[in-house]
């Protein structure tokens, strides 16, 4: 049986809401480069210390793009307009009117673009924003504009640096060790079955279940591989990406189709009989080991130490049954093709894309 | 001419921040430049975004410009590094959690703005009053324009129309016998899309707030839905499993068992479109059909041989496909 340590848990749980550790890593980045501004503008006056900083935060905000060479013509490109944007804003800040008229044709311009793969992107707002806080700073244009110019320059050169540098974007790894989390938690998940099927303890609300619960997990991380395929940033190895996401979809239904099967026990408070108990269990058992055991390589080539025709099928392990309950006998038809199910596709992923 | 909704977008920003420019110089609104902000912030693609993070900023802004109030009045006053501190705090947990705690991300980003003012002057209780005040107008403003100005508002129907419909045309790709099994790629792209539904259903939630269609209701649907989905992406794998196991007799009953489901999907496309002419068929009863397979032979289901029972597989997933599509159909039937 596989434990679960308090620190795995909450290791777990981090990853679950954010698989990859995107998010994470973006903000530590974004404090990282505010920092960094701040430490190298400490001997200048309060008014610079913050524009760099804001600069440096701001401007980390809203990349898009995946490939190191496009990330470098996008923080570019984008500097360039959060730089015209600041001129701008000083411009226009000693006139309420024109700061209204500029702010009203800005806030239609950056929305505009949005059509161009910005959708998601902050990227339009922080030019927007950057624009609107100079107008509002406390400061005099004809004394400072010096050291803020100097600001702004070290707060984009720092946010530059730390999002080429810092914590590099790799999708080929995330996707990688996304479908060996797939496959670690689809093995808990088949191992908390095997232990809810000896208990058979009706007490507990079934969807709080760890394996019930275990698919929700699967749901995100085929979700965060889902972006990662549709970025299309593989070459050669888009059809292998393909391939394991969908034996991972197939997985993830054979595995919904064995939960849904205990729920409808569970409702019905079917009593099983020990023999089909015991196959049950010992299948579950024998498929956590399997998947316990599946590696997916970072040339995306997948081992397991185990073959998936050294497990036997639920009519080989039940033998000759003796009930004639419809509900039963529908419930363990249904298991048997879950079970067959998550054969197949493991083959299938073992067997790679070109099913050799 | 149809406008791509970035471009209402676009136009819904420009009003919204001209009037809240004007709300600001005629007014003379102190801090009138929040007014501003809030109103660009909360202007987004839809109707219904636009009135969740209204609701999400205003309750934000005075729990976190709150408390962010009361940690600042207890901190030691002439302490930057320990409001740097804090800020930095704050922009982390604003950053980390927008995109999967988008309520507890507002929160942290007026607790950022607390200690933002206190790095670069001061904060006051005038100052937490101003931005409340003026974060509401913004909202208010945002919520007018995007009700009023090229307003984009989730058709529901269409939405759930078009996701039928794609159900449909899946099951039927699949059971054609003429064509080749794409079914995975397909059921993928089903599972995708209905991923996309799920996590906009919160938006349309408040777009719910003026429809027929109660948000409890709504839920419901929505987990039917699911419940559907992975019933048919279930169906047709095993179909492609069993499919060698079934007699002539038995795939003459899936094809009538197809094209009843068909039937009821359509039913519900047209109670959809608010064409209450058809009437959906209701499920089989398997378990009558089971309890008559084991009466006659109960040899046959002694051991879980597929080419025995392959059959009542597939069946079990038409009677539950269909019992599901008739518990959406009456749920539909309330409010269309």
């Amino acid at each position: 049986m596989i434990s679960v340590t308090p620190i795995k848990r909450l290791r777990a749980y981090f990853w679950t809401i954010d698989p990859g550790h995107f998010y994470l890593k973006h903000a530590v980045k974004t404090v990282l480069a505010i920092l960094i501004a701040l430490v190298l503008m400490r001997n200048e006056s309060t008014l610079t210390k913050v524009i760099a900083g804001i600069i440096s935060g701001a401007s980390m905000q809203g990349l898009v793009a995946k490939s190191f060479s496009s990330r470098v013509a996008q923080i570019i490109i984008f500097d360039v307009v959060y730089f015209a944007a600041l001129l701008l804003g000083f411009v226009i800040r000693s006139s309420p009117q024109w700061t209204a008229v500029t702010l009203v044709i800005l806030g239609f311009s950056v929305n505009y673009v949005r059509r161009f793969g910005l959708d998601n992107s902050m990227a339009p707002m922080v030019a927007w924003v950057l624009c609107f806080l100079v107008t509002i700073l406390p400061f005099s244009t004809t004394t400072h504009t010096g050291m803020l110019i100097y600001g702004v320059g070290v707060g984009f050169l720092i946010s530059a640096m730390v999002q080429l540098f810092v914590f590099p974007q790799n999708d080929a790894r995330l996707f990688v060790n996304n479908s060996n989390r797939f496959l670690k938690t689809l093995a808990q998940g088949l191992w908390e079955m095997r232990r809810y099927v000896l208990l058979a303890s009706e007490q507990v609300d079934f969807e709080t279940l760890p394996f019930v619960l275990a698919k929700r997990t699967l749901e995100e991380l085929l979700e965060s591989n889902q972006i990662i395929q549709q970025d299309k940033i593989f070459e050669e190895e888009q059809k292998q990406i393909d391939h394991i996401l969908m034996q991972q979809y197939a997985l993830l239904n054979a595995y919904s189709l064995l939960v849904d099967v205990y729920c409808s026990l569970w409702l019905y408070k079917h009593k099983v009989s020990r023999p089909s108990v015991l196959a049950l269990s010992y299948l579950s058992s024998q498929f956590a080991r399997l998947f316990a055991t599946t590696l997916i390589r970072p040339n995306y080539v997948v081992d397991a130490e185990y073959s998936p025709n050294t497990v036997p099928n639920l009519a080989e392990k039940l033998g000759k049954i003796s009930f004639i309950d419809p509900q039963l006998i529908m419930a363990l038809l249904n298991f048997k093709l879950g079970f067959e199910l998550l054969k197949k596709h493991e083959i299938k992923l073992l067997r790679g894309v070109d099913e050799t | 001419m149809k406008l791509r909704s970035t471009t209402k977008m676009a136009f819904q920003a420009a009003i919204a921040i001209g009037i809240a420019e004007l709300v600001g110089m005629f007014f003379y609104v102190e801090r009138g430049y929040w007014i501003t902000i809030t109103a660009m912030a909360l202007t987004t693609q839809t109707w219904g975004e636009s009135v969740k993070r209204s609701f999400e900023r205003v309750g934000m802004t005075i729990l976190g410009g709150t408390l962010g109030t009361l940690l600042y009045f207890n901190l030691p006053q002439h302490e930057p590094t320990m409001h740097l501190f804090f800020a930095l705090l704050f922009i982390f947990f604003t950053l980390y959690l927008a995109k999967i705690y988008s309520l507890i991300s507002v929160f942290f980003l007026t607790c950022f703005v607390v200690f933002l003012f206190a790095l670069i002057g001061d904060w006051t209780l005038q100052l937490l009053r101003a931005r409340i005040i003026d974060t509401a107008l913004g909202a208010i403003i945002a919520l007018v324009v995007g009700f009023c100005f090229f307003s984009v508002k989730i058709s529901i129907s269409d939405l759930f129309i078009e996701y039928l419909q794609k159900v449909k045309a899946m099951m039927t790709a699949a059971f054609d016998k003429t064509s080749s099994p794409a079914t995975l790629i397909t059921g993928q792209l089903l599972l995708a899309d209905f991923q996309k539904i799920k996590k906009n259903s919160l938006t349309i939630r408040y777009e719910l707030l003026f429809h027929r269609l109660n948000i409890r209701d709504f839920n419901m649907l929505l987990n039917r839905i699911a419940i559907c989905t992975q019933l048919e992406i279930s169906l047709i794998e095993a179909y492609h499993w069993l499919v060698p196991h079934l007699t002539k007799e038995e795939g003459a009953i899936i094809d009538v068992a197809v094209a009843t489901t068909g039937h009821n999907i359509d039913v519900i496309i047209k109670r959809l479109q608010k064409n209450k002419q058809a009437t959906i068929l209701p499920d089989t009863q398997l378990a009558g059909l089971l309890k008559k397979a084991i009466k006659e032979d109960p040899s046959r289901f002694a051991t879980l041989e597929s080419d025995a029972l392959g059959f009542f597989n597939l069946i079990y997933f038409f009677t539950r496909l269909n019992a599901c599509l008739n518990e959406i159909y009456r749920l539909l039937c309330k409010a269309y």
